[in-house]
C-alpha cells in the first residue's frame, strides 16, 4: 500500500454536535453582544451542508440613553434588523473558520432585548 | 477491531447474478502459471466445490422418491400378475381413474395436490438448473486455494471507504455481490465528499485483494448528511 494510504489509516476526527453548538453560541453571543448562555442554537442538515438556526436576545442601548444621545444607536451598530443581517454573515464566517465545517445558512430569530449601556464609565 | 462493526450485507447466490456468469471458480492470478502447478486441477475442483452449493441432498430426495414410486408400482404389478387382490389400488383401475380425473375428486383437493406437485417440481428443477453459487469470491493465490465470504470483503471495503470519506462506521454501508460492489455513504453535514475519492479508494483496495471475478464499484452518496458525526 502506498504512503498516502498509510497516512489515511491514522484515525478519524469528529466534531460533536455539542461542540458545534457551543461554537455557534459563542459566535452568536460575540456578534450580538449577549452572554452565550442566553443563545439557543440548533443544527439542521441542508443538503449535505450545515444550517444553523439561532434564537437569541440582542443587546440594545437603553431608551433613555438614546433619547439623550441619538448617536448611541449608530454606536451599537444601527437598527436591530441591520445588526441581525450583519451578524448572520459574521456568525457564518466565524463558525466556518473555527469548526472547519461548511455552513450554508444561518437563521436568526431575535427573542428579546437585553439592555446594555455599554462601557458606562462614571 | 472496528471493521467488525461495519454494516454489510450480501446477497446469497441470486439467480440473476448467477445467470450472467460463465466464470469457473479458479482463475490463477497474473503471477501464477497454471501449468507450473501439479495440483492445479485439484485446486480448481476444490474452489468449485467451495464457491457453489452442493446438490447432493436434493439429488438424494429425488432418488428416494423415484425409488419409492417404482417399488410400489412393481409391488402392485406383481400382485396383479399372481392374481392376488390389489394392495392399495389395481393398476388398471388407477389408469382409468387418472383418465377420468376431474370427476370423482373434489376440486379443492385436486387444486392443492396440483400446487404441491408444482412446487416440488419447481424446487427440483431450479436446483438442477441454477448454478447455486455461494456468496463467496476467490482470491488469486499462487500457492493455495483461497475463498473469502462476501461479508468479509464488504467489511474490509467498508473500513477503507470510511477512512477515505472520513466518516463514522454507521455512515457507510457496503453491499457485495458477485459482480458488483455498492458503497453507500452518508456524509457528515458541512463536510462535502467527493464520490470519486471514495470510489478510487475502494477500487484500489479491491485491486489489492485480486478477487475473481473482479466486481465493479458503485458509490452512492446520500444527499442529506449526518450532523455532528
Amino acid at each position: 500500500m502506498s504512503a498516502p494510504a498509510a497516512r489515511l489509516l491514522a484515525g478519524h476526527n469528529r466534531i460533536s454536535t455539542q461542540a458545534l453548538t457551543s461554537v455557534a453560541r459563542a459566535a452568536a453571543a460575540e456578534a450580538l453582544g449577549v452572554p452565550p448562555q442566553d443563545v439557543r442554537a440548533d443544527w439542521a442538515d441542508d443538503d449535505g451542508l450545515l444550517a444553523l438556526s439561532l434564537v437569541t436576545p440582542i443587546a440594545i442601548p437603553s431608551l433613555t440613553t438614546v433619547l439623550r444621545d441619538p448617536a448611541r444607536v449608530a454606536a451599537f451598530g444601527g437598527p436591530i434588523w441591520d445588526r441581525a443581517v450583519a451578524a448572520k454573515a459574521e456568525i457564518l464566517r466565524r463558525v466556518t473558520e473555527l469548526s472547519g465545517a461548511q455552513l450554508s445558512r444561518v437563521d436568526i430569530r431575535i427573542s428579546g432585548a437585553s439592555v446594555r449601556d455599554g462601557g458606562r464609565v462614571r | 477491531m472496528s471493521a467488525a462493526a461495519e454494516r454489510h450485507y450480501d446477497d446469497a447466490a441470486s439467480p440473476e447474478a448467477a445467470a450472467t456468469g460463465t466464470q469457473a471458480a479458479a482463475v490463477p492470478g497474473p503471477g501464477a502459471d497454471p501449468g507450473a502447478r501439479p495440483d492445479s486441477a485439484l485446486t480448481e475442483r476444490v474452489l468449485a466445490r467451495e464457491t457453489t452449493s452442493s446438490r447432493a441432498s436434493a439429488a438424494v430426495i429425488a432418488a428416494v422418491l423415484v425409488i419409492g414410486l417404482c417399488v410400489y408400482a412393481l409391488l402392485e404389478t406383481a400382485v396383479r400378475a399372481v392374481g392376488q387382490p390389489p394392495w392399495l389400488i389395481d393398476p388398471q383401475t388407477a389408469a382409468e381413474k387418472a383418465i377420468a380425473l376431474p370427476a370423482g375428486v373434489s376440486p379443492l383437493l385436486l387444486g392443492v395436490s396440483g400446487a404441491v406437485l408444482c412446487a416440488a417440481g419447481l424446487f427440483f428443477f431450479l436446483n438442477a438448473v441454477l448454478p447455486g453459487r455461494r456468496a463467496r469470491h476467490v482470491l488469486a493465490d499462487p500457492r493455495a486455494a483461497v475463498v473469502v465470504d462476501d461479508e468479509v470483503i464488504a467489511s474490509a471495503l467498508a473500513r477503507r471507504a470510511r477512512l477515505a470519506a472520513n466518516v463514522t462506521q454507521e455512515q457507510v454501508m457496503v453491499v457485495v455481490s458477485r459482480r458488483q460492489v455498492i458503497v453507500n455513504v452518508r456524509p457528515t453535514s458541512g463536510v462535502p465528499l467527493r464520490a470519486t475519492d471514495v470510489q478510487a479508494a475502494v477500487e484500489a483496495e479491491l485491486r489489492d485483494m485480486a478477487l475473481s471475478p473482479l466486481p465493479e464499484v458503485r458509490v452512492n452518496l446520500a444527499s442529506s448528511g449526518v450532523i455532528g458525526a
